[in-house]
């Protein structure tokens, strides 16, 4: 356990002295007050909008800090050969993982809850100033909202750690994460499309059972359902609240355990 | 002295092509064994069999503890400083953070690049940080297991290395390195072992440690080119 709490450690200072990340940090702390500028122009539904944008920022964070700062970290450790290191210590490769994994999510959390302070911070101001426009803006429901919706983040992680494990190279590795990213936005519109029948006549029947398969595969990164609920004022219904946090913590538990059995018969040359 | 290092029958293939194969040899505490060879000879491979990096195909090897290793071409995180990263080392093999000052030190890293981001640090001495890592450690009959200690390093540097390094031998420790630096190597070892084409051709005991024996060496492996 020594060795897996180092490298959690070591990762986490790894992530927070990088620029890239202090810059997230910036971003962080300074978007929810920018995103007050917009809201004013729209004061029809302050509360929605502003949770609308907010969320909207939170998924650019989140993937910043995926595609910059989480991927470069176990590709660089594959490609420059500092895994060597910590694989030459009573370290089982599993553990190497498991470590890097928890350390790449801890520093994420900071980073989020900085964003969601900073956004009910914001909020209230924005409540103050223009009360009666700010009627279904709860500070409680944003902030679980915003939590929730880090959830396919750690599930894309899972995920790119197979991927990694399983690539020759970081830039193998991120055209597949890139890939993935790209289905798990892409895919969820398309199946609302296709649940209209006219959508539904016109498409062929494989390239249908193929999107459907392929939405197996990926997890669903925009939460749409979560946040609309959350932009309305209302809190998540604990029937789909709870299929969504299993779905999404069995992708990353499935990805780092695939990652794993990956990991334990690879030549690290 | 008991074998620190045991190796039997050691083999590593990719497809149809055996890149180590045969390779048998013991270190034992207190002793430096060089391998020897041209690029692509199965120097490396070697190594990483022995710490379980690669999957042999055959033989086994055996390593009474467990291994400080020094890789080749390995790049550190560059937005840590050189005693962050031997910190975190130590503390995951379970030894004093302080370790990582001494060794630092006894490596000949300036006091002032302690403190510096990776980014800032010349190959020197990042080479100096990886070499600092192979002394941090109480126990004295440990492996030492270097790739290419010397990359990087200027003459004073390699000099200064080679010094630490045989004080390390002197101590207990079983050293088993491979370097392209003949004249490095005979300063450094007891016994060289000639790899060529994946296979440990001949182990040449050195006694003079001397110029005219690395000449010697450099004309045997000419030879086998």
């Amino acid at each position: 356990m020594t060795g897996v709490w180092a490298l959690i450690r070591l990762s986490l200072r790894e992530l927070a002295w990088q620029r890239a990340y202090l810059l997230l940090v910036v971003a962080a702390m300074l978007f929810p007050w920018l995103l007050l500028i917009p809201t004013a122009l729209f004061l029809l539904d302050l509360g929605k909008v502003l949770v609308d944008m907010l969320f909207a920022i939170e998924h650019v964070l989140l993937s910043c800090f995926v595609f910059f700062l989480a991927s470069p970290l176990l590709s660089r450790d594959l490609d420059q050969r500092l895994c060597h290191l910590w694989l030459t210590m009573p370290l089982s490769r599993a553990a190497y993982l498991v470590a890097r994994f928890l350390g790449t999510v801890l520093a994420l959390l900071p980073l989020l809850c900085l964003f969601l302070v900073m956004a009910w911070m914001a909020g209230q101001l924005a409540a103050h100033l223009w009360p009666a426009y700010a009627s279904t803006l709860h500070g409680a429901h944003m902030l679980v909202g915003g939590m929730l919706l880090v959830l396919p983040y750690v599930a894309l992680l899972g995920l790119f750690y197979f991927i990694a494990c399983a690539s020759s190279g970081a830039a193998e590795a991120l055209v597949f994460l890139l890939g993935g990213w790209l289905l798990s936005w892409a895919i969820p519109p398309v199946l609302q499309a296709l649940r209209q029948a006219e959508v539904a006549a016109k498409t062929s029947p494989w390239i249908a059972q193929l999107i459907r398969a392929l939405d197996f595969v990926v997890p669903d990164l925009s939460s749409a359902r979560l946040a609309l609920e959350v932009a309305h004022g209302q809190w998540p219904e604990l029937h789909l609240l709870l299929p969504y946090m299993v779905e999404h913590l069995a992708y990353a538990v499935s990805g780092l355990l695939l990652a794993m059995l990956v990991f334990a018969r690879r030549d690290l040359g | 002295m008991a074998d620190v290092i045991h190796v039997q029958g050691l083999g590593k293939a990719y497809g149809r092509h055996w890149a180590l194969r045969h390779a048998t040899f013991t270190v034992r505490a207190g002793e430096a064994v060089g391998l020897l060879g041209a690029n692509g000879a199965g120097k490396s491979t070697l190594i990483k069999c022995l710490l379980g990096l690669l999957r042999a195909d055959e033989g086994q090897a055996r390593l009474r503890a467990h291994p400080s290793y020094l890789p080749e071409q390995l790049q550190l995180p560059e937005s840590l400083t050189p005693l962050d990263i031997l910190r975190c080392l130590c503390r995951a093999r379970g030894w004093s953070p302080r370790c990582a000052e001494h060794a630092l030190h006894e490596a000949g890293l300036a006091r002032r690049y302690w403190g510096k981001a990776i980014r800032h640090c010349s190959k020197g001495m990042r080479q100096r940080v990886l070499v600092a890592w192979c002394l941090c450690g109480e126990q004295r009959d440990r492996p030492l297991l270097l790739d290419e200690p010397m990359s990087g390093l200027d003459a004073l540097g390699r000099a200064e290395v080679l010094g630490l390094l045989q004080r390390q031998r002197h101590n207990g420790a079983a050293i088993l390195m491979s370097s392209h630096i003949v004249p490095d190597m005979v300063r450094l070892c007891d016994r060289v072992l000639l790899i060529s084409g994946g296979r440990i051709r001949e182990e040449v005991r050195l006694s003079e440690h001397s110029l005219a024996e690395a000449e010697a060496l450099e004309r045997k492996l000419a030879s086998w080119q």
